[in-house]
């Protein structure tokens, strides 16, 4: 069977025509996102034995890596708790409503490297938390004399995401139904050549906090509720 | 003369296949076109181009249109009936794709999805034997797709680590008070972070762009050369990036932070690649002085 050249173009043209209106269609609006959660308010300054450490200058990651979550996310917290041991603990959230450019990751590890730690024993866990498993990426970031263990989770949308291809599948699912996906990271980290100990007491941390915020938010940092 | 408007005229007896309208077909599609992409390279320019990593975006969309350009004349060419459902097969598949890419803001689909469009298209309208022409200006158009952001850093990783190691160690051999931790260089009292810029990729995938460019254009009717010429970019933009993060520490060594980091430091960037660009010509004229990297002589024009 053959076509004339008219009718294929005319087909091709109109091919064309209807993806364009198609993704017009699949593009997620405004009002497919959740409401923002105030973070600041959301985590308490003091819960357990932990209370921010009043006395300290918060000492923050370095400064570029901060500048980068601010450029990717909405609202950022970033606290040093310290306990009766004197144990430190950074405490970094972040928040973005629209997380369809996430596929750019705000994984730690590159993060870090890009700043110029070196990244050792990387790895992946899971916090157990009550009766929530979260699962978290480990790592030990290294510059110098700095050590710094570091516990860190994604969410995006209602899940907790830390694969790339995973990421992608929720950023799909969302924005083809034209809802938008939102995220948080949630990092605690500590200075400490110590890294296993460091890991502990980041579980403690988060198991304390998550124990003395309000079910509704826990659920917003943990991405669904798991309760 | 089959019926009235293949009417004979002087210029069929030359080109025997070229209908006067036979640029009819194409308006639709070129409307599509332009209704699909022409938003495409607004969110590029306005977006991603804007990144140092994908700043060479601008000259290889210039140098695809350039490419098709030069085979304008196939457009035109009636060469039959077209490879309807292959081509279309590859149309449909390539605007899926386009969709999620546009719709998600999947940069990495939504430009991508060009090259099945645009094969799909030439086969739909011009069957396999006049498409097979455009096999190179497809090619190229992987260069326009922006590399996907965990390749990015994947490899800037990587090679950021070797160009601050290569780095250190020359001027270690030449004498300079230098230390390195990771991608952080100390050189006397200065401190200075090879950042992603410094990793060379970006030099790297131009240079393969322009690379190959040059091959195409020159024929590549050696293999032996072709092969040398691109296998010898990967070392000759690494090198070049080498030299660069070097320059830069000398420069913040002798004359201060403030001469590292301005005007100096962009301008090492461009002039070394300039450089990196002779080099690959200089070891083509090389080649071409070899027995074997002399292009067969019926490739003359």
């Amino acid at each position: 069977m053959t076509v004339s050249a008219f009718v294929r173009g005319l087909l091709g043209g109109l091919l064309m025509l209807a993806a364009g209106g198609l993704s017009l269609l699949l593009t997620p609006n405004r009002e497919g996102r959740l409401p923002a959660p105030d973070i600041e308010a959301m985590i308490p300054r003091a819960f357990g034995e932990w209370v921010v450490d009043p006395t300290l200058i918060p000492v923050l990651p370095v400064p570029d890596v901060e500048a980068a979550l601010e450029t990717y996310y909405d609202q950022v917290i970033s606290r040093t708790y310290i306990n009766s041991r004197a144990e430190q603990i950074m405490l970094t959230i972040a928040y973005g409503g629209d997380q369809s450019h996430a596929l750019k990751a705000h994984r730690q590890e590159y993060c870090y490297a890009a700043q110029g730690f070196q990244i050792q024993q990387l790895s992946r866990g899971t916090l157990e938390v009550g009766a929530a498993i979260i699962p978290v990426v480990r790592m030990l970031a290294v510059q110098g004399s700095r050590s710094e263990p570091v516990t860190y989770w994604l969410t995006m949308g209602d899940k907790v995401v830390l694969g790339r291809a995973e990421r992608l599948m929720v950023q799909l699912k969302y924005g083809l139904s034209r809802r938008v996906a939102d995220g948080m990271l949630v990092r605690v980290s500590s200075l400490s050549n110590e890294a296993q100990g460091s890991f502990r007491i980041h579980q403690e941390f988060v198991s304390t906090l998550l124990g003395a915020m309000k079910v509704g938010d826990v659920s917003r940092l943990l991405g669904a509720p798991r309760f | 003369m089959v019926e009235g408007k293949d009417m004979p005229n002087a210029i069929e007896t030359v080109m025997p296949t070229r209908r006067p309208d036979a640029w009819l077909p194409w308006l639709p599609m070129l409307f599509g076109l332009a209704v699909l992409f022409v938003p495409t390279f607004i969110r590029l320019a306005t977006g991603t181009w804007q990144a140092e990593a994908h700043s060479h975006g601008p000259i290889v969309l210039l140098i695809v249109l350039w490419l098709f350009w030069e085979k304008r004349h196939a457009f035109l060419d009636d060469r039959g009936p077209g490879a309807v459902a292959s081509g279309g097969a590859l149309l449909v598949i390539g605007l899926l794709v386009y969709v999620v890419g546009r719709s998600q803001n999947i940069v990495l689909f939504e430009v991508g999805a060009q090259i099945p469009v645009l094969a799909g298209t030439l086969l739909l309208m011009l069957g396999w034997r006049a498409a097979r022409q455009f096999w190179f200006a497809l090619l190229f158009m992987l260069f326009l797709v922006p590399l996907p952001e965990f390749v990015i850093y994947g490899v800037t990783g990587a090679l950021k680590a070797l160009v601050s190691e290569t780095a250190e160690i020359l001027l270690y051999a030449l004498g300079y008070p230098i230390a390195r931790s990771g991608v952080v260089i100390m050189i006397g009292p200065y401190q200075l972070l090879v950042a992603e810029a410094c990793s060379g990729l970006n030099s790297l995938y131009t240079l393969s762009a322009l690379g190959l460019l040059y091959l195409h254009l020159t024929g590549s009717g050696n293999r032996m050369r072709a092969g040398i010429l691109l296998a010898g970019i990967v070392p000759i933009a690494f090198l070049a990036n080498v030299a660069r993060v070097a320059i830069l520490a000398l420069v913040t060594y002798h004359f201060g932070e403030e001469a590292g980091q301005g005007f100096v430091h962009e301008l090492a960037g461009i002039v070394l690649f300039v450089i990196a660009l002779m080099l690959f010509f200089a070891i083509d004229g090389v080649l071409r002085m070899l027995p074997f990297g002399r292009a067969p002589k019926r490739a003359a024009l």
